[in-house]
């Protein structure tokens, strides 16, 4: 099974290179699938590239990493990639995973007026906790793998052509053992609760929970 | 005001049942600037003291309760 | 939290003894506002910042969760 699969990773602050590196393990599973793969990354993260892989490839799944608020999504230095005054062809697509904030509330509506499947994302802030130390090493941050593991989840289960209700059902599921696991810790970990209660009520979808990448 | 505060005493009771052990030490109101979790308003509420019927109006002012 | 909801300074009292919880040595990211430690956050509290009103949203929104049972 073959997909086109176009992923952002804008590195330019703690939050996006966080992001950029969590992501980095889902590319290995796309290119073992055999996706062919758009890895926007850092500066190519921008509009112009964006737009042009979106023509020529018509991804099937795509995922945006980067600020954002409720009418579009940012990429590299928080230049503007996709918005509800994007051209039509780039709000038409199959799936769109936003790991950014409040783009759930109005792009993803336009997106699937606009024919895209499926838009998943956040309607309000998505927030992660994170250890200063571990800044040069964001893989081996065990607090923020607590938030960033669920988005991971997520994007593996699509790359394995599972619905994006299943995705949706196995990332939810990891929010909340995180949640839980984080309610048996001591008091600094119990304090991290409430923010991953937080994203799991503002993680939401429109359009058809059973797109896939591939029928 | 007695049959009001007796109205979230039950509120209180059954919102504290439920409340996972470990947020229950979690700050839920500042009370003359004394902080105040769950667990001591549990007391003072359980032991239907003076303090509690403050505790519980103030709570219910947050909607908390 | 309803729309205009007034912060008053018993729920910035509140909230600021909340977040003196939160450890030391780890920021939150929170969306387009950025990176803060525990003391930043106080102190936008103090400042009835956007991110401040932020963070007293989303305290308040968890503690009123409760109501309802956090573990479903």
């Amino acid at each position: 099974m073959t997909f086109n699969f176009l992923i952002t990773r804008p590195e330019h602050d703690d939050t996006t290179f966080y992001l950029s590196n969590w992501s980095k393990e889902t590319i290995k599973l796309a290119e073992e699938k055999e996706a062919n793969i758009s890895d926007l990354h850092r500066e190519k993260a921008n509009k112009k590239e964006f737009e042009e892989r979106i023509f020529k490839y018509c991804p099937e799944f795509i995922v945006l990493n980067g600020h954002g608020d409720e009418n579009s999504v940012a990429g590299h230095k928080n230049q503007e990639l996709i918005s509800i005054k994007s051209r039509d062809e780039i709000l038409r697509l199959n799936i769109i995973y936003a790991i950014s904030c409040r783009s759930a509330k109005n792009l993803g509506k336009k997106c699937i007026e606009k024919g895209t499947k499926c838009y998943i994302g956040y309607d309000d802030d998505f927030i992660f906790v994170y250890e200063k130390e571990k800044i040069s090493r964001p893989l081996f941050d065990e607090t923020a793998k607590l938030f960033l593991e669920p988005s991971k989840v997520f994007i593996e289960t699509i790359i394995k052509n599972n619905s994006v209700k299943e995705a949706l059902e196995r990332s939810k599921k990891k929010i909340q053992e995180n949640f839980v696991k984080t309610l048996s810790g001591n008091e600094q970990d119990t304090a991290l609760a409430r923010y991953l209660w937080w994203n799991l009520r503002n993680f939401k979808f429109h359009g058809d929970d059973n797109a896939k990448v591939a029928d | 005001m007695g049959g009001e505060n007796l109205g979230l005493r039950e509120r209180f009771l059954k919102i504290y049942a439920d409340i996972p052990l470990s947020l229950r030490k979690e700050i839920i109101l500042i009370l003359d600037d004394e902080p105040i979790s769950w667990n001591v308003s549990f007391i003072e509420v359980k032991n239907n003291t003076p303090k509690s019927n403050i505790i519980l109006k103030k709570l219910n002012e947050l909607k908390i309760i | 939290m309803e729309e205009k909801e007034k912060i008053t300074e018993e729920i910035k009292k509140l909230v600021i003894a909340r977040i003196e919880v939160l450890p030391e040595n780890k920021k939150i990211s929170i969306g387009n506002f950025g990176e803060f430690s525990k003391e930043e956050l106080i102190n936008n509290i103090n400042k009835n910042s956007d991110i401040g009103n932020k963070i007293i949203e989303i305290e308040l929104e968890f503690l009123r969760a409760m109501k309802k049972g956090i573990i479903q």
